[in-house]
Protein backbone atom coordinates (compact mmCIF):
# COMPACT_ATOMS: atom_id res chain seq x y z
CA UNK A 1 0.00 0.00 0.00
CA UNK A 2 0.93 3.93 -0.32
CA UNK A 3 1.68 5.66 2.71
CA UNK A 4 1.65 9.74 2.60
CA UNK A 5 4.17 11.19 4.60
CA UNK A 6 2.52 14.51 4.37
CA UNK A 7 3.11 15.68 7.58
CA UNK A 8 6.18 14.39 8.22
CA UNK A 9 7.39 16.42 5.36
CA UNK A 10 5.05 19.33 6.53
CA UNK A 11 6.77 19.40 10.42
CA UNK A 12 10.34 19.06 8.91
CA UNK A 13 9.38 22.28 6.80
CA UNK A 14 7.51 23.69 9.94
CA UNK A 15 4.20 24.30 7.39
CA UNK A 16 1.03 24.71 8.65
CA UNK A 17 -1.67 22.56 7.01
CA UNK A 18 -3.65 26.27 6.45
CA UNK A 19 -0.41 27.62 5.12
CA UNK A 20 0.22 24.73 2.85
CA UNK A 21 -3.42 24.35 2.02
CA UNK A 22 -3.37 28.06 0.61
CA UNK A 23 0.19 27.56 -1.11
CA UNK A 24 -0.74 24.52 -3.39
CA UNK A 25 -4.45 26.22 -3.73
CA UNK A 26 -6.62 23.46 -2.18
CA UNK A 27 -9.13 23.26 0.84
CA UNK A 28 -7.91 22.67 3.84
CA UNK A 29 -10.49 19.62 3.93
CA UNK A 30 -9.00 18.04 0.78
CA UNK A 31 -5.54 18.76 2.53
CA UNK A 32 -6.56 17.21 5.77
CA UNK A 33 -8.04 14.44 3.45
CA UNK A 34 -5.05 13.58 2.04
CA UNK A 35 -2.57 13.70 4.99
CA UNK A 36 -4.94 11.40 6.78
CA UNK A 37 -4.36 8.59 3.99
CA UNK A 38 -8.15 8.39 3.13
CA UNK A 39 -7.57 9.55 -0.50
CA UNK A 40 -7.82 7.41 -2.97
CA UNK A 41 -5.65 9.21 -5.63
CA UNK A 42 -3.80 12.23 -6.36
CA UNK A 43 -3.22 14.29 -8.97
CA UNK A 44 -0.16 14.82 -10.59
CA UNK A 45 -0.37 18.52 -10.37
CA UNK A 46 -1.41 18.46 -6.97
CA UNK A 47 1.96 16.56 -6.36
CA UNK A 48 4.23 19.16 -8.26
CA UNK A 49 2.34 21.92 -6.08
CA UNK A 50 3.34 20.07 -2.99
CA UNK A 51 7.04 19.03 -3.85
CA UNK A 52 7.03 22.66 -5.03
CA UNK A 53 5.93 23.83 -1.95
CA UNK A 54 8.23 21.47 0.04
CA UNK A 55 10.96 21.57 -1.88
CA UNK A 56 11.29 17.97 -1.69
CA UNK A 57 11.04 14.64 -4.08
CA UNK A 58 7.73 12.61 -4.57
CA UNK A 59 9.40 9.92 -2.66
CA UNK A 60 9.35 11.97 0.55
CA UNK A 61 5.89 12.15 0.21
CA UNK A 62 4.40 8.81 -0.82
CA UNK A 63 5.98 5.70 0.39
CA UNK A 64 5.06 2.23 -0.83
CA UNK A 65 4.59 -0.37 1.71
CA UNK A 66 4.56 -4.19 0.96
CA UNK A 67 1.33 -5.17 2.51
CA UNK A 68 2.52 -8.60 3.01
CA UNK A 69 5.96 -7.45 5.06
CA UNK A 70 4.28 -4.88 6.82
CA UNK A 71 5.52 -5.87 10.19
CA UNK B 1 -42.37 25.47 -17.27
CA UNK B 2 -41.55 21.68 -16.71
CA UNK B 3 -38.27 20.67 -14.68
CA UNK B 4 -36.42 18.17 -12.48
CA UNK B 5 -38.37 19.59 -9.32
CA UNK B 6 -42.01 19.27 -10.47
CA UNK B 7 -40.72 15.84 -12.15
CA UNK B 8 -40.29 14.68 -8.74
CA UNK B 9 -43.16 16.09 -6.53
CA UNK B 10 -45.15 14.49 -9.74
CA UNK B 11 -43.40 11.09 -8.84
CA UNK B 12 -43.84 11.87 -5.15
CA UNK B 13 -47.73 12.82 -5.23
CA UNK B 14 -48.21 9.36 -7.74
CA UNK B 15 -46.56 7.43 -4.95
CA UNK B 16 -48.55 9.02 -1.89
CA UNK B 17 -51.76 7.81 -4.64
CA UNK B 18 -50.47 4.52 -4.85
CA UNK B 19 -50.44 4.37 -1.13
CA UNK B 20 -53.61 5.76 -0.37
CA UNK B 21 -54.63 3.23 -3.04
CA UNK B 22 -53.57 0.28 -1.16
CA UNK B 23 -55.21 0.90 2.44
CA UNK B 24 -58.10 1.55 0.49
CA UNK B 25 -57.84 -1.63 -1.22
CA UNK B 26 -56.82 -3.33 2.18
CA UNK B 27 -60.23 -1.89 3.53
CA UNK B 28 -62.44 -2.62 0.89
CA UNK B 29 -60.41 -5.79 -0.72
CA UNK B 30 -63.30 -8.45 0.54
CA UNK B 31 -66.03 -6.39 -1.06
CA UNK B 32 -64.07 -5.87 -4.40
CA UNK B 33 -62.69 -9.63 -4.03
CA UNK B 34 -66.39 -10.99 -3.75
CA UNK B 35 -67.71 -9.29 -6.44
CA UNK B 36 -65.23 -10.12 -8.92
CA UNK B 37 -65.78 -13.61 -7.58
CA UNK B 38 -69.64 -13.54 -8.01
CA UNK B 39 -69.42 -11.88 -11.39
CA UNK B 40 -66.52 -13.47 -13.38
CA UNK B 41 -65.35 -16.87 -11.24
CA UNK B 42 -68.87 -18.48 -10.40
CA UNK B 43 -70.46 -17.18 -13.88
CA UNK B 44 -67.82 -19.13 -15.80
CA UNK B 45 -68.54 -22.01 -13.62
CA UNK B 46 -65.28 -22.27 -12.02
CA UNK B 47 -64.58 -22.51 -7.84
CA UNK B 48 -64.50 -19.84 -5.59
CA UNK B 49 -61.21 -18.17 -5.45
CA UNK B 50 -62.28 -15.74 -2.96
CA UNK B 51 -60.03 -16.78 -0.03
CA UNK B 52 -56.84 -17.55 -1.95
CA UNK B 53 -57.30 -13.98 -3.79
CA UNK B 54 -58.29 -12.51 -0.32
CA UNK B 55 -54.91 -13.62 1.15
CA UNK B 56 -52.90 -13.34 -1.83
CA UNK B 57 -53.98 -9.35 -1.56
CA UNK B 58 -53.01 -9.27 1.76
CA UNK B 59 -50.12 -10.60 2.00
CA UNK B 60 -48.74 -8.22 -1.13
CA UNK B 61 -49.72 -5.28 0.79
CA UNK B 62 -46.49 -5.39 3.49
CA UNK B 63 -43.63 -5.91 0.30
CA UNK B 64 -45.68 -2.60 -1.98
CA UNK B 65 -45.88 -0.21 1.12
CA UNK B 66 -42.04 -0.96 1.78
CA UNK B 67 -41.69 -0.50 -1.83
CA UNK B 68 -43.23 2.58 -1.79
CA UNK B 69 -42.46 4.35 1.32
CA UNK B 70 -38.14 3.40 -0.28
CA UNK B 71 -39.20 4.88 -3.31
CA UNK B 72 -40.39 7.63 -1.63
CA UNK B 73 -37.39 8.16 0.15
CA UNK B 74 -35.12 7.89 -2.96
CA UNK B 75 -37.07 10.23 -4.12
CA UNK B 76 -36.62 12.61 -1.60
CA UNK B 77 -32.23 11.87 -1.64
CA UNK B 78 -32.31 12.74 -5.45
CA UNK B 79 -34.67 15.81 -4.52
CA UNK B 80 -31.59 16.56 -1.93
CA UNK B 81 -29.21 16.56 -5.02
CA UNK B 82 -27.87 13.39 -3.34
CA UNK B 83 -28.83 10.90 -5.97
CA UNK B 84 -24.96 8.69 -5.41
CA UNK B 85 -25.19 7.84 -1.97
CA UNK B 86 -24.43 4.15 -0.55
CA UNK B 87 -27.91 4.52 1.08
CA UNK B 88 -29.86 4.85 -2.25
CA UNK B 89 -28.56 1.28 -3.06
CA UNK B 90 -30.25 0.02 -0.01
CA UNK B 91 -33.41 1.14 -1.00
CA UNK B 92 -33.43 -0.23 -4.60
CA UNK B 93 -32.39 -3.64 -2.91
CA UNK B 94 -35.12 -3.36 -0.50
CA UNK B 95 -37.75 -2.31 -3.72
CA UNK B 96 -36.18 -4.86 -5.93
CA UNK B 97 -36.72 -7.69 -3.11
CA UNK B 98 -40.54 -6.57 -3.11
CA UNK B 99 -40.50 -6.66 -6.59
CA UNK B 100 -39.39 -10.65 -5.61
CA UNK B 101 -41.27 -11.31 -2.64
CA UNK B 102 -44.44 -9.83 -4.57
CA UNK B 103 -43.55 -12.50 -7.24
CA UNK B 104 -43.11 -15.15 -4.80
CA UNK B 105 -46.55 -14.28 -3.29
CA UNK B 106 -48.32 -14.83 -6.55
CA UNK B 107 -47.19 -17.77 -6.98
CA UNK B 108 -49.75 -18.83 -4.76
CA UNK B 109 -52.52 -17.82 -6.71
CA UNK B 110 -51.06 -18.42 -9.77
CA UNK B 111 -51.02 -22.29 -9.56
CA UNK B 112 -55.33 -21.71 -8.74
CA UNK B 113 -55.35 -19.30 -11.52
CA UNK B 114 -52.96 -19.91 -14.59
CA UNK B 115 -53.67 -16.14 -15.41
CA UNK B 116 -51.92 -14.97 -12.57
CA UNK B 117 -48.54 -16.06 -13.64
CA UNK B 118 -48.65 -13.11 -15.96
CA UNK B 119 -48.32 -10.92 -12.46
CA UNK B 120 -45.52 -13.33 -11.39
CA UNK B 121 -43.62 -12.52 -14.64
CA UNK B 122 -44.31 -8.77 -14.36
CA UNK B 123 -43.12 -8.61 -10.70
CA UNK B 124 -39.97 -10.92 -11.55
CA UNK B 125 -39.09 -8.32 -14.45
CA UNK B 126 -39.51 -5.24 -12.53
CA UNK B 127 -37.59 -6.89 -9.92
CA UNK B 128 -34.73 -7.86 -12.29
CA UNK B 129 -34.72 -4.17 -14.11
CA UNK B 130 -34.46 -2.85 -10.65
CA UNK B 131 -31.42 -4.95 -9.42
CA UNK B 132 -29.98 -3.59 -12.42
CA UNK B 133 -30.29 -0.68 -11.83
CA UNK B 134 -29.03 -1.07 -8.12
CA UNK B 135 -25.85 -2.35 -10.02
CA UNK B 136 -25.54 0.86 -11.49
CA UNK B 137 -25.99 2.73 -8.81
CA UNK B 138 -23.38 0.88 -6.82
CA UNK B 139 -21.12 1.46 -9.46
CA UNK B 140 -21.52 5.29 -9.89
CA UNK B 141 -21.38 5.51 -5.96
CA UNK B 142 -17.82 4.07 -6.33
CA UNK B 143 -16.74 6.21 -9.13
CA UNK B 144 -18.23 9.46 -7.46
CA UNK B 145 -16.28 8.49 -3.91
CA UNK B 146 -12.92 7.71 -5.91
CA UNK B 147 -13.73 11.59 -7.56
CA UNK B 148 -14.15 12.42 -4.32
CA UNK B 149 -11.23 11.59 -3.03
CA UNK B 150 -9.21 12.20 -5.75
CA UNK B 151 -6.89 15.18 -4.75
Amino acid sequence: MIIVNLDVMMAKRKISSNELAEIIDITPANLSILKTGKAKAIRFSTLEKLCAALKCQPGDILEFVDDDNKE
Amino acid sequence: MWNKDKSIVLSKILIVIMVLGIIASCIFAPQIVREYDNRVILEAGLPSVFTPLLVTLYCCVPPALTALISLYMLLINIQQNKPFIKVNIVYLRIISYCCFAGAVIFVYFAILRPFAWVIVAAALFFGIILRVVKNCFQQAVAIREENDFTI
